[in-house]
This record gives C-alpha cells, sequence and structure tokens, in this order.
C-alpha cells in the first residue's frame, strides 16, 4: 500500500518534471505569478448608503473648508468619494487599533526647548501680499463665512 | 556625455576626464531641445552655471566634493531659498521661500548643481503630472520633437521660416491650451488619425505618470543625472514606471522631509529619480540621516554602503498573488511571470505569498489622504503667504476667496472629502476605521517578511504609460484609484520599495517592475534591484540625435 503510494508518488513527480520542462523548452512560464486577477468582486448592496448631502451639510463643509463648493459637480464628486470610502465597511477591523505612524514603535527625536534661530523678520514677510509696520494685515474677524445660496442638493 | 550613469559622471569628474562647466553646458542645451516635454516649472541656468564654476575651481584644486558638479533636478515641492516653490498650483506661484529643505541642501552642499525645479501635480495630487497650472508634462518615449519635424520640414521645404513653424506646431499641438480644450481637439484627432508607422501618435502622446511626472522625464531625456521626487503613493514609482527609469521610495524616517511642503505627513518621502539602481544608492548615501528639524527621521546612525554583489541563491522572492488585479495588462503581467522566472531559474527561492487586505489598500488611502490633505491645507489662508485675494470683507470671506482662486478642483474636492470625513459624526465611521485597515495592511507585509521572505516582486502600474487623450478622459479620483494600486501599500507600511524598468512593450514603451523590500533594509532592496537590472539590460532612452 505505501510502496505503491510512493511509486505513484514518483510517477507524479517525473510527469511534473516532465511537463515543466516542455514548459521550459517551449518558453513557457513557470512562474509563480496568479494567471487571474484574485481581487474578490465587491457587493454594491451590502455597503452603507451614502446619507443625502443637504443644504445645511455642504454649508457646514464649506465654512470647515473655507473654500466654496463652485457648482453641483462639486457636490457629485464628493458624493463619489463617500461612496468609494464605503468600501471600508467590507473588511473586519473588530480589535485592530488604529495606525497613525509607521514608527510608533520608536521614541522619535524631540530637541530641547531652546531658541536656536531669529531675526529673519524680512525674510518671513517677504512672501505676504500686505503688510502695515512689520504686521501681517487681515480683514475684521470673527464674521463667519456666508453660505451660498442654493437649494438642496442631493 | 548626457548618456552617462551618474556614477560614471562624478567618477570621470574626479579624474578631470570631465570639466563640470561643460557638462553643465551640456545639460542646458539638452533642456532647450526638449522644452516641449514641459518637465521644468522654473528653470535655474545661470544658478547651475555657477555652481558649475565653483565645482570647476574645485576640480583645479583636487579638493573635489562627492557629488561635485553633477547637475540634478528638484520637484517643485521642495523650497529652495531664493527660488520659487510653486507646487504648480496659482496659491504658490510667487512664493520664494527663504530656506533651503534639508534634501535640497544636500545635494548642493555635496557639490551637485540645481539645473531646475521640475513639473507635477498640484501639490503632488496626482498621478499623472497633467494637473499643473503650467501644464501637462509629457512623456519622453515614442515623443515626436518639434525639431525632429522642423528638420524633416527644412528638408522639404529648403528650411523656410522655421519660427512661424514652430508656432503654428506648438498651437496645433496644444501645449498653451485649458486642459478640457485640449482634450477634446486631441480626442478629435485620435478618431481621424491613425498611428505612424514609428509609433507615434498624431498630435498626441504619452502621459509622464505622477505625481513627480517633471523629475521622471528630466532624468530619462538626459537633462540631468539625478533627480527629488517626494512619494506619498506612488508619486516616484508610477512616473519612473512610465518613463523607463528608476524610481526609489526608502523607508520612511530615513530621508528628511523638512523643507518638503507636505502633503500626507504620515506617507510622504522623498525619493531618488536615477538611471540606474547604482545612481539611485550612490544619491541614497548622500541624502539618508537623521534630521534634528525633522522629528520623523530616525535617529540610528546611518553608514553609507556601496552595492556588493549578492548571492541569488539565497534569497526568497514572495510574489503577492492579490497584485493580480483587475486592469493589469497583459503586457505587464507577462513582464512580472518573466523576471520571476529569471529569479528562479538563477536559484533564488520564488513564492506566492498573500497580502490579503492589499484590495482595499486604495480605498484606505484614499480617506486618510483626504483627510490629512484637508488638514494640511488649512495653512493656506491668503495672509501670511501665497495668493490673497482682493476681498477685504472679513477674514474668513478672504480665506475663502483666496483658496477658491488658489486650489484647482482636485485640491478643493479633496478639503471636501477630508473634512466630511473628519466630521465628528463621521470620524470613526471613516478616519479611525481607514487607520484601522492601515493597520492591518502594515502587518501583511510584516507577517510576510517574518516567514523568511526577503523582498516582494510586484508590477509597479498596471499598464505602460497610457496616451493622453485616454487618461484624461477620467476624473483625477478615478485615475488615482486605477494608477497606485500597487504602489501605495507601501506607503501604508513605511517600506522601502523601488521600480525598475525591465524592458520595451510591443509599442517600445518602458515596462517597469517593483521590487518591496523591509524596513530600514535600503540596501539589501537596492543590492537585488541591481542584480534584476543587469539581468535585463534595459535599453534606457538616448536622445542623443537631437543634439
Amino acid at each position: 500500500m505505501e510502496l505503491n503510494a510512493m511509486i505513484a508518488a514518483k510517477r507524479i513527480a517525473t510527469c511534473t518534471r516532465n511537463v515543466r520542462q516542455k514548459l521550459q523548452l517551449n518558453n513557457y512560464f513557470s512562474s509563480k505569478v496568479p494567471d487571474v486577477p484574485t481581487w474578490v468582486p465587491i457587493d454594491k448592496e451590502k455597503l452603507p448608503k451614502v446619507p443625502e448631502l443637504d443644504e445645511a451639510m455642504v454649508n457646514h463643509l464649506e465654512r470647515l473648508s473655507l473654500v466654496k463648493f463652485n457648482n453641483q459637480a462639486g457636490v457629485e464628486r464628493l458624493y463619489k468619494a463617500i461612496e468609494y470610502a464605503n468600501q471600508l465597511h467590507m473588511v473586519d477591523t473588530e480589535g485592530v487599533e488604529p495606525l497613525d505612524s509607521v514608527l510608533e514603535n520608536r521614541s522619535v527625536y524631540l530637541r530641547e526647548d531652546k531658541v536656536t534661530d531669529g531675526n529673519c523678520l524680512k525674510d518671513i514677510l517677504q512672501n505676504a501680499s500686505q503688510t502695515v509696520e512689520d504686521y501681517f494685515v487681515a480683514p475684521p474677524g470673527n464674521i463667519p463665512l456666508k453660505s451660498s445660496d442654493r437649494k438642496s442638493l442631493k | 556625455m548626457l548618456s552617462l550613469t551618474l556614477k560614471e559622471v562624478v567618477h570621470q569628474i574626479q579624474q578631470g576626464k570631465i570639466c563640470a562647466k561643460e557638462l553643465c553646458e551640456k545639460c542646458i542645451a539638452r533642456a532647450a531641445r526638449v522644452k516641449e516635454l514641459n518637465a521644468f516649472t522654473t528653470e535655474t541656468h545661470t544658478i547651475a552655471k555657477n555652481q558649475a564654476s565653483a565645482s570647476a575651481e574645485r576640480q583645479a584644486t583636487l579638493a573635489t566634493l562627492p557629488l561635485d558638479g553633477v547637475p540634478v533636478a528638484v520637484k517643485d515641492n521642495f523650497c529652495t531659498k531664493g527660488i520659487r516653490t510653486t507646487c504648480a498650483s496659482r496659491m504658490l506661484e510667487n512664493f520664494v521661500p527663504p530656506y533651503n529643505a534639508t534634501m535640497v541642501e544636500k545635494l548642493l552642499s555635496n557639490g551637485a548643481c540645481l539645473v531646475g525645479k521640475t513639473n507635477l501635480d498640484e501639490f503632488g495630487m496626482g498621478c499623472g503630472s497633467i494637473d499643473s497650472i503650467y501644464g501637462p508634462v509629457r512623456n519622453p518615449w515614442k515623443y515626436h520633437f518639434i525639431s525632429q519635424s522642423l528638420t524633416e520640414a527644412g528638408l522639404q521645404f529648403g528650411g523656410k521660416e522655421p519660427h512661424a513653424m514652430t508656432y503654428s506646431q506648438l498651437k496645433a499641438r496644444g501645449i498653451h491650451m485649458s486642459a478640457q480644450s485640449r482634450s477634446k481637439v486631441l480626442r478629435q484627432t485620435r478618431e481621424t488619425e491613425t498611428m505612424t508607422a514609428d509609433g507615434h501618435c498624431g498630435d498626441d502622446w504619452y502621459i509622464a505618470g505622477g505625481s513627480s511626472g517633471g523629475s521622471a522625464v528630466a532624468v530619462a531625456s538626459g537633462v540631468c543625472f539625478g533627480a527629488l521626487g517626494s512619494d506619498t503613493g506612488g508619486s516616484v514609482r508610477n512616473p519612473a514606471s512610465y518613463c523607463g527609469v528608476v524610481g526609489f521610495k526608502p523607508t520612511y524616517g530615513r530621508l528628511s522631509r523638512h523643507g518638503l511642503i507636505p502633503l500626507v505627513n504620515s506617507l510622504d518621502v522623498p525619493g531618488i529619480f536615477t538611471k540606474t539602481v547604482d545612481d539611485a544608492a550612490i544619491l541614497f548615501n548622500h541624502l539618508a540621516g537623521h534630521d534634528v528639524n525633522d522629528s520623523t527621521t530616525v535617529t540610528d546612525p546611518f553608514h553609507q554602503q556601496d552595492l556588493s554583489d549578492i548571492s541569488i541563491k539565497d534569497l526568497c522572492i514572495g510574489i503577492p498573488k492579490e497584485y493580480h488585479s483587475p486592469g493589469l495588462s497583459e503586457e505587464i503581467l507577462n513582464a512580472w511571470k518573466w523576471a520571476a522566472d529569471l529569479f528562479e531559474k538563477a536559484g533564488a527561492k520564488v513564492v506566492p505569498v498573500s497580502l490579503p487586505h492589499t484590495q482595499y489598500s486604495i480605498v484606505c488611502y484614499s480617506v486618510l489622504c483626504c483627510c490629512e490633505v484637508s488638514s494640511n491645507m488649512a495653512r493656506y489662508d491668503g495672509i501670511e503667504f501665497g495668493y490673497r485675494a482682493e476681498n477685504n470683507e472679513s477674514t474668513e470671506e478672504l480665506n475663502a476667496a483666496s483658496r477658491h482662486y488658489g486650489f484647482n478642483d482636485v485640491v478643493q474636492g479633496r478639503i471636501f472629502a477630508g473634512n466630511y470625513f473628519l466630521l465628528r459624526q463621521n470620524y470613526e465611521k471613516y478616519f479611525m476605521k481607514a487607520q484601522r485597515v492601515r493597520r492591518l495592511i502594515s502587518e501583511d507585509f510584516h507577517k510576510v517578511y517574518s516567514k523568511k521572505v526577503d523582498i516582494l516582486l510586484t508590477p509597479t502600474t498596471p499598464t505602460e504609460a497610457p496616451l493622453y487623450s485616454w487618461f484624461s478622459e477620467q476624473d483625477n479620483r478615478t485615475r488615482t484609484a486605477e494608477q497606485d494600486v500597487y504602489t501605495q501599500p507601501v506607503n501604508m507600511a513605511g517600506i522601502p520599495a523601488v521600480n525598475v524598468p525591465v524592458r520595451l512593450s510591443k509599442a517600445g514603451l518602458p515596462v517597469s517592475l517593483q521590487l518591496i523590500g523591509q524596513s530600514f533594509k535600503d540596501h539589501d532592496l537596492l543590492t537585488v534591484a541591481r542584480w534584476l537590472e543587469q539581468q535585463v539590460q534595459f535599453p534606457r532612452l538616448d536622445l542623443s540625435y537631437l543634439d
């Protein structure tokens, strides 16, 4: 029984070797690279729905971003980005800690809390468009960004 | 002279066989010949000439520096003292940094000459180097240069009015057109024109890849011998792949990012473009090490190391099966198989491995990238530096107006998405979720390496360089999702990786592969990359016919 198995195994081995030799002769690949794509198709039905991006949300994001959505295209772009990101919910991350730095296990260098440079007023102010007596100039503060006038966006 | 490698140039300069000034002149002349590739945002030829003169003086006294007289280029998101640094954005169009990035400082203090700042996607956000206020970068491979057309036309028409012809041809090629109208014209021409016999595509051209496309093109076209790029999700390896040069992304923490205008702090790494792996190792040796100005550079001592010969028989190469994703072209797949077999035939152990979370890495990347971008971009308020709009109603109105004009759609879109993912009600659902997935992606690599696998072999890009007309049909987000599939997982784990061009496709374009190494084993990775490079004997682009 055992002997038969051994003979069979040997036969298979010889056979494989022959095939491989033949493949090499024909310049075929004996490669470890998979022949077909290995990705799992994602069932979009299983993903969370993207919530409606209503006017309140758009205004809120404009205020946070200090950029205005140009038009409907900007909102659609955001919608697509969220829809795409929702694929993350296919991954089981139960009990997995977030990774925010690949150097998490090292103690990074911190320098002494001492002033090491200075006297560079000119250098720093040279890139400002408006200055007055070595100050940056800003218009009145504490006035919220006006919301754009628009209908509810989907 | 311009087809020499950096190693050869260094050697010949040290021996006095090449004069630094003459070399610099030749590079500048080549830059003029290939100007239509649009690789540079700012040319610094006078600075380069002065630096070359200083090198020549040192040559005369035999007190040379290690990179003396070597022409280099730097991506226009590294700060350069007294030289505008734009990130190819209107926001920083007039920004002149008062200091050098550490990487720039190291190049210059070792004697290199800066020939220019290279073009990129605005703030490095993109993978085609087409979203720049200076217009798109063009791939030199299979490119039909105007100077060539002029020579041909000159033969036919007896060389009449060459200048008029240059202008009309520039116009016909849409170099100064907006992206939208350009792609419309190109689509029309593509429908009517067929490819010429030598593989040129009428008025269309191949993209350089991105976002460091200008640096890749500068090296591939012989304008310089090495260039700096930055790699957040593949921005060095992707254009290196399309332009047929070596593109090296070192371990996170090895090269300083001080003065590199940040995109995604937890992923950004300075990268190196060269013609050969040996050249990349030379630059890496001179650039690596701790920087007191960047707390994310590690403090372990760094030792310069020449690449030694290796015994390939002791090596275990992993082939991650998930890197055969939908969209991988036949041409790249076959090259990947071919290279895997090269290793196996040489006696290396080649094993299939699994990095199960690869598929989700690009999604994870899209979330982390937007979140960190929205935070990083908050610094541009129009007041201390950068573009300032004419609005004095209120600070917030001024901020919004400046940012609206200063940022392109891609940047604005990423800021919105980032701020959405970071909303209190979404923070756990998207940002923290992505960081958890990031750990799984990173652990995939560490698990494989703990099983005695030394190096991973994968594709760099799913295809060879695509045509501009095709590439510009889809938006930036869609293209990034396709193009960065094989490159960004490496950034998630902070490990080193290098692009090695291996052969030419049927269309005559570079086909490249990626080797991925282990944390802080950069030299080991380069050693294996050099072995592969020696086996494949990639035919580098030679544009000497333009001179």
